[in-house]
């Protein structure tokens, strides 16, 4: 199974008591939320697909600098170090990951599904 | 004379009267009006009354034209806010002061904003309409900058303004004819692209921390493979800067 473990240049974070959840509604559980009390954003192979976790600010900064090109729906986290990126968004308690090019609509969002599929995803190339 | 018009005929006898907004604000129950220190005593009079209104839910909103300091202000905040760089948004604040971009001050739901609207096209903006800028939240809505391009009768088009695009991106060739691409066309595409950038990262000449952007995005029709049509951006440039413009272009395309 792909698992974040795989991803090298992980930047560890000094002081993980200090970190805020982004997403506290999805609670300590969520995988976003771990990982950021872990680490300080990643850059890094996943397989054959490149993964680039944004820091906690680069989230917030790039959200704030592209409104509504996607439903506010759609929280964007990481990008393939090109012209995807990759998000999540919750429906009925149910959180799906997506890919969805940098410049498009929200007709060209691909979902994945879990966590693991889109790990899967990413380290095949498989998105768009 | 109109209910709304009854309302804020009756208020501002009663703030004249009374001297004070304060004791009028009290009276209706409003504790204060979110930036009456940064407008005139006119404005702030509106301010009121609207705050006034949208606590007892009289009415949605009243608003009143604003000029000078304040107004250019807020234009320039509207304009950051939306993603323009200061330097190119100060450079609109000269159509306030000859009245071609008209600035309202107005109270939404009990929270300040701006509006702004141009009388005819600006160049770089075009027709501005129906923007409301929210100094609290920092959120600009029904933004449209209608870039200038000339549209051709196959769908594709040119640009000729550029205004906003990053100074150290490198800019598509002139004579560049571009086309919107959707769909399964765009999917493709896109895969083409993420492939061929996955191959430069191989070969590593990508630095940590940058990201790969195609000059003639394959949005818009670029090449998803040449490596002439690629280049490589710190990736808050990419991400802050350079796709925020592209998608500017393509919402106002669609307007």
């Amino acid at each position: 199974m792909t698992s974040l473990d795989d991803i090298s240049k992980k930047r560890n974070v000094q002081i993980a008591e200090q970190v805020s959840d982004l997403w506290p509604e999805h609670g300590q559980g969520f995988e976003l939320n771990q990982f950021y009390r872990k680490y300080y954003g990643a850059d890094g192979w996943l397989g054959s697909g490149y993964l680039a976790i944004w820091t906690q600010e680069e989230v917030l900064s790039f959200r704030d600098a592209n409104p509504g090109v996607y439903p506010d729906r759609y929280h964007f986290f990481a990008s393939d170090g090109g012209g995807t990126q990759f998000g999540f968004f919750s429906k009925d308690g149910e959180i799906s990951f997506v890919s969805a090019p940098d410049i498009g609509g929200e007709d060209d969002i691909r979902v994945f599904g879990s966590w693991n599929d889109f790990l899967r995803a990413v380290a095949r190339g498989e998105y768009i | 004379m109109s209910p709304k018009q009854a309302i804020e005929a009756g208020l501002a006898e009663y703030i004249r009267k009374e001297g004070s907004i304060g004791v009028v604000l009290n009276a209706l129950g409003v504790g204060s009006v979110a930036g009456c220190s940064a407008v005139s005593a006119g404005a702030c009079a509106v301010l009121a009354i609207g705050a006034a209104a949208s606590v007892n839910q009289l009415y949605g909103d009243v608003q009143q034209v604003i000029t000078g300091k304040e107004a250019k202000s807020a234009l320039v905040q509207a304009l950051v806010a939306f993603g323009y760089n200061e330097t190119d948004a100060s450079r609109y604040q000269d159509y306030v002061d000859t009245g071609v971009l008209v600035i309202s001050v107005a109270v939404v739901g009990g929270q300040q904003v701006y509006r702004i609207a141009s009388r005819g096209n600006i160049p770089g903006l075009g027709q501005v309409k129906n923007v409301e800028f929210n100094p609290t939240t920092g959120q600009v809505t029904n933004f449209s900058t209608n870039r200038a391009t000339t549209q051709y009768a196959d769908g594709s088009f040119s640009v000729s303004d550029w205004t906003g695009y990053p100074a150290s991106v490198p800019r598509p060739p002139v004579g560049t004819v571009y086309r919107l691409l959707s769909g399964t066309e765009y999917a493709e595409a896109r895969k083409l692209a993420n492939s061929a950038n996955a191959q430069l990262r191989r070969q590593g000449g990508v630095p940590v921390g940058y990201e790969i952007h195609e000059i003639v995005p394959v949005k818009y029709g670029g090449s998803p493979t040449d490596p002439a049509n690629k280049v490589y951006l710190p990736r808050a440039t990419h991400r802050s800067e350079m796709t925020p413009w592209w998608n500017r272009l393509q919402m106002d395309l669609k307007r």
